[in-house]
């Protein structure tokens, strides 16, 4: 239980995925200018990147049960996208004013890097189905963090006088290299020994 | 739209990080290191030159419902044969690149390419669109990277693992190490974005 | 299912298909050189921690007892023999946790229990920071060189001797993490090697 508590806090503050790690970077930057489309981007990615999580641990083992583990790449895109295409039905059917607000960036979820990467990573550090729905989730959790703060810190810039070369992406760009000092200060912890492991 | 006029268009006039601000995750995170900003700038550049030629050569047989599906899969193919060569062949810089060779599925510019010109140009054109962007990706990847390892490690191309030890122009203790951590990445190329955009508004006044 | 349905399953499938066995023939291609490169990179890994031995045997047995005894963060051992067929000592390879991802170790441990050398096979950590870890100056520091299976080492900061790297505390404190198990692994081996000749004889 520890173990995974580490695992999870792990990756939500000390590699956080966006500010640390790079993944998730082109919706970091293009659905984070109000605090409520990145709550809606942030919780949808969540969602999808813990099923993904599930998902992409069985196919895997399938792979390689079969030796065709070369094909990783085609099949967990694959299944992202088909995942991504039911969460949008679903949505879409269940609450058209969450569709109506998420609208666009549901799809965009699909050439979300961070939902690839955290399932390719869970491979790559063999973890185990728990660990990796956790990371998935974590993952998610991370992601939603890191864009909710970046959206509010974005909201309070829009009243601020930015010079016209760094107008856009470039002010929001130092904005996240800020923010992303900021989060080294948690590489210090030392969660092991906070949990006694 | 002649051939030149295509490919120089990809490494300046829409140049996929500094203009089209695409592929910001392997941009941010490979580029400690002009080695390998270089390494990825070119296996992306591979991958796109391919997934173009097969999507333009397919575009009349692919159906509308079914193209984003289909363009993936072809892009998931290329690039696992990248990830597969790369590993055979330098395998130390597959080591370094790491998580992000797969991940170049999902970088926006090839998919974003395969949309907006593959699916609607000649294979020729195509072809040389996919290299536009690709040596446009690659140069600004190289520069953001040379910027980065400079400032943070006082080293210019150091390349251990192809026996170049690179040009060494200040003592690394003197060097920036944020430079070359998360933050560094995001603050430098907000600069350069900055001063590009400065630039390119000082040509439009003229 | 109408026609133009069926047509978009059809293509679909087939572009699948195709790019399966693409890549069936690509990876067929490429997985020798692969394996070839792998196998290189470990007998010069286990040349460099073990520059005394001549020989080296797995042994899948003991590799469980130890995995048992100590963790499944135990991925691999050697046995090194000198040239007359006598163990020298065991070569134990450890995957530990570091900051950017898992990182590999693989330690030398002397048929008396001292280290005889250490090298990081794979690792995940930032260019310029954890990745110092690969250098002589980290890796070859007294903590390291003169420990034996009778210690537990941990970085400065938590009271320990290994001097971590500047900015880099979780990397350094992965290897002595991992270190520390292949010690512990190494305890078990001269163990049972101790039972098996006492039992000999």
């Amino acid at each position: 239980m520890a173990e995974l508590l580490v695992l999870s806090l792990g990756t939500i503050l000390i590699s956080n995925i966006v500010l640390a790690k790079f993944l998730g970077i082109c919706p970091f930057l293009g659905v984070s200018r109000q605090v409520e489309t990145a709550v809606g981007m942030g919780v949808a990615v969540t969602f999808v990147m813990t099923m993904a999580s599930a998902i992409t641990y069985w196919i895997q083992k399938g792979l390689e049960h079969f030796g065709i583990d070369y094909l990783q790449t085609i099949a967990f895109i694959l299944v992202i996208a088909v995942l991504v295409q039911l969460v949008e039905m679903v949505i879409k059917k269940s609450s058209p004013v969450l569709y109506q607000a998420l609208g666009i960036y549901l799809p965009l979820i699909t050439t979300n890097c961070a939902v690839l990467g955290i399932a390719i990573l869970n491979i790559q550090e063999s973890y185990s189905f728990l660990e990796a729905v956790v990371n998935g989730f974590s993952g998610g959790v991370s992601f939603t963090l890191a864009i909710i703060l970046f959206a509010g810190l974005r909201e309070r810039l829009e009243y601020s006088p930015v010079p016209q070369s760094l107008q856009g992406f470039p002010i929001a760009l130092i904005l996240a290299g800020l923010l992303s000092m900021a989060f080294l200060g948690f590489s210090g912890f030392n969660l092991q020994a906070l949990f006694g492991i | 739209m002649n051939n030149w006029s295509i490919f120089k268009n990809g490494v300046f006039n829409e140049n996929p990080t500094f203009r089209l601000v695409l592929g910001m995750c392997p941009t941010l995170a490979v580029t400690s290191a002009v080695i390998n900003g270089l390494g990825m700038g070119l296996a992306a550049t591979a991958v796109l030159v391919g997934s173009n030629l097969m999507i333009a050569l397919l575009r009349k047989i692919i159906p509308k419902e079914v193209r984003i599906p289909c363009y993936i899969v072809v892009i998931a193919t290329f690039v696992t044969i990248v990830d597969k060569v790369m590993a055979a062949n330098t395998p130390d810089l597959h080591e370094v690149l790491g998580l992000f060779i797969p991940l170049i599925v999902v970088n926006c510019i090839i998919l974003a390419r395969a949309e907006a010109f593959a699916s609607k140009n000649s294979v020729g054109s195509s072809i040389v669109d996919g290299l536009g962007m690709g040596i446009g990706f690659t140069l600004a990847l190289i520069l953001l990277s040379a910027v980065r390892e400079l400032l943070g490690t006082g080293t210019l191309f150091v390349a251990k693992d192809f026996g170049f030890s690179g040009f060494t122009i200040f003592p690394e203790a003197l060097g920036a190490k944020i430079m070359i951590m998360p933050p560094g990445a995001f603050i430098t190329l907000g600069l350069l974005l900055a001063g590009i955009n400065w630039i390119s508004r000082k040509k439009e006044a003229k | 299912m109408d026609k133009h349905q069926l047509r978009l399953i059809a293509v679909l499938t087939a572009i699948c298909l195709v790019a399966g066995a693409v890549l069936a023939w690509v990876n067929g291609m490429t997985e020798p050189q692969i394996k070839l490169h792998a196998e290189q990179a470990k007998k010069n890994a286990l040349r460099e921690v073990f520059p005394e031995a001549v020989d080296f045997q797995s042994d899948s047995a003991l590799l469980d007892t130890v995995r048992e005894k100590v963790g499944p963060e135990i991925i691999d051992l050697y046995l090194g023999y000198e040239a007359q067929g006598k163990i020298a000592g065991v070569s134990v390879t450890v995957e530990s946790r570091g900051y950017g991802g898992p990182l590999q170790l693989m330690v030398g441990v002397s048929h008396e229990g001292d280290v005889t050398g250490l090298k990081v096979l794979k690792h995940s950590e930032t260019v310029g920071l954890g990745a110092k870890i690969t250098e002589e100056s980290f890796l070859h520091q007294e903590a390291f060189t003169t420990a034996t299976t009778q210690d537990t080492l941990a970085v400065t900061k938590d009271r320990g001797e290994v001097e971590a790297i500047t900015a880099a505390t979780i990397s350094s404190r992965a290897v002595a993490r991992g270190v520390n198990q292949t010690l512990a692994a190494a305890s078990v081996v001269i163990d049972q090697l101790t039972e098996v000749s006492c039992n000999n004889e």
